[in-house]
């Protein structure tokens, strides 16, 4: 078998408005089932490193077209020729993948959404350590207002426990960082107290991409990458090309 | 970010194959004709000929048309809407005068996958596909067809220059070799970029086909497989038409299983 599933199954499976989904009346609850992360209400929970839940903020998610930027997936080989000249290291004569926004995998984003960005629910004093992402699957729960989640992440006394929760609900432990780090949960103070009025989430949304969804495609860009490195007119600069091209097509 | 998370907690594999399976199969049917732009499913099927795409070019969208990959070495390479011979589709309506389709519950079968038994549709109209509950459930996507019925592929000015090129004796491969499944009719969108030669004039040494998301998203592949004749262990085999460049084409059936599990 050779068949592929390309990640954007997940996208046109459960979004609004493409033909899956336009196939269902999306207003009766019955029909909750057919998307799974689409429009789903869920929680950002950041608690300390042994558990104490620190901020809880309601939200809603939603898969994303947005495509990838990451130096760990994009592809190294992007400069190519695109027409005959008679100075071939001159920069006219090739053109950059990049500018087509070409060099990253199509992997469609998974998008959280808070209802507000501001972390109004400080439930403790500590230092974040851990971001965790709940998802309301069945959309029985509110994504404007956290005491809808209470029976999800028990009083604030208790601590987090992810292994523990309604069957309805599923998580995601993300990475936590301050502002400056290239965490997908960024916030713009570590330190929380409960005195602080105000945390601040570094983004308007957190966006999520799973790189390996419907099957293993950790090796593609060095697979890709390969596949253009054969191409003599295709390099990393320019002056790879050159050399490249002196030897594939001597004078 | 990418990746820096375990991704099992909120995607299991079960959760993935229940995604893939729902784009796959069809939850509603009508037995008469009903147009209705919502409640309608479609899935169309394009051929192609030519060298089969590899995983990575499927996975990052750009796809490589050197010289020798569909048209003998002395021609240019093409793009991919030049390689693709035509389409057949897949309907969930029971509009049966059409030459070009399969219609569930009309002149072909869908089996196997998760059918939401209990969901409603958009449109009263439409019936809910019952499963055959001997089928395996681990098939996204798997329909038999009519054994009596052979489509006429919905064709554009490419197959004509295709099957010039076959007369010719150019054509590296003269047959379909493979397939891709989309939501559209229209072939996959994509900004095609041309490689020259370094020191010849006008010689065309690669052809590059770029898709991506950002437009058009329903004529991007999201299934893809080889084709051939029965019994040669393609992901789609043809009872006629898998030997030659030709928009008369009998499909077995398709199965596509979900890889996630």
């Amino acid at each position: 078998m050779s068949v592929h599933i390309h990640p954007l199954i997940a996208y046109v499976a459960e979004k609004g408005d493409r033909d899956t989904q336009g196939a269902f009346s999306t207003s009766n609850p019955v029909n909750e089932a057919s998307r799974y992360l689409e429009g789903k209400p869920a929680m950002l929970v950041v608690t300390d490193a042994t558990d104490t839940k620190l901020l809880k903020l309601v939200g809603v998610t939603s898969w994303s077209l947005e495509e990838l930027e990451s130096s760990a997936y994009a592809l190294e080989h992007h400069f190519y020729r695109v027409d005959v000249g008679t100075d071939i290291t001159s920069a006219s004569q090739h053109e950059d993948l990049l500018s087509t926004r070409s060099t990253c995998p199509m992997v469609p984003a998974l998008r959280f959404t808070p209802h507000e960005q501001f972390m109004s629910s400080i439930l403790a004093t500590g230092t974040a350590a851990k971001a965790f992402l709940l998802v309301d699957t069945m959309n029985t729960r509110s994504a404007t207002d956290t005491a809808s989640w209470d029976d999800v992440i028990g009083d604030n006394a208790t601590a987090f426990d992810p292994t523990n929760l309604p069957a309805d609900v599923r998580y995601i432990r993300l990475g936590l960082g301050e502002a400056s780090s290239d965490q997908p949960v960024r916030l713009t103070n570590l330190e929380i107290t409960l005195d602080q009025s105000i945390v601040q989430l570094a983004d308007g949304y957190i966006q999520l991409y799973f790189m390996n969804l419907f099957n293993d495609w950790s090796n593609m860009r060095a697979a890709m990458d390969a596949r253009l490195a054969a191409i003599p007119s295709f390099g990393k600069t320019l002056q790879e090309i050159v050399d490249k091209e002196a030897l594939a097509f001597p004078a | 970010m990418a990746d820096t998370y375990d991704m099992n907690t909120l995607l299991p594999p079960e959760e993935l194959q229940n995604m893939a399976q729902l784009w796959g199969s069809p939850a509603f049917y009508t037995p008469d004709y009903i147009s209705n732009g919502t409640a309608d499913r479609a899935w169309y099927i394009h051929l192609f000929t030519g060298r089969v795409p590899s995983p990575e070019e499927f996975y990052y969208g750009l796809y490589i048309d050197s010289r020798g990959d569909t048209l003998a070495p002395e021609l240019a390479p093409l793009y991919l809407s030049e390689k693709r011979i035509g389409y057949f589709s897949l309907k969930t309506n029971g509009y049966t005068a059409s030459s070009y389709q399969y219609s569930v519950g009309i002149d072909a079968l869908a089996n196997g996958a998760q059918l939401f038994n209990d969901a409603t549709s958009a449109d009263a109209r439409f019936l809910n596909v019952a499963r055959n509950e001997n089928s395996s459930l681990s098939w996204m996507l798997d329909w038999s067809f009519s054994a009596s019925k052979a489509v006429t592929l919905v064709t554009d000015a490419s197959y004509a220059a295709l099957r010039d090129h076959a007369a010719s004796g150019v054509l590296v491969n003269d047959r379909p070799t493979w397939f891709m499944i989309s939501e559209s009719s229209n072939v996959v969108d994509a900004v095609g970029k041309t490689i020259m030669h370094p020191s010849i004039n006008n010689r065309a040494e690669q052809r590059v086909s770029i898709a991506r998301q950002g437009s058009w998203i329903d004529r991007l592949p999201i299934v893809m497989g080889t084709v051939g004749s029965i019994g040669s262990g393609s992901d789609l085999e043809f009872a006629t038409g898998a030997d030659s460049i030709t928009n008369v084409v009998s499909p077995v059936s398709l199965r596509i299983k979900c890889n996630a599990v």
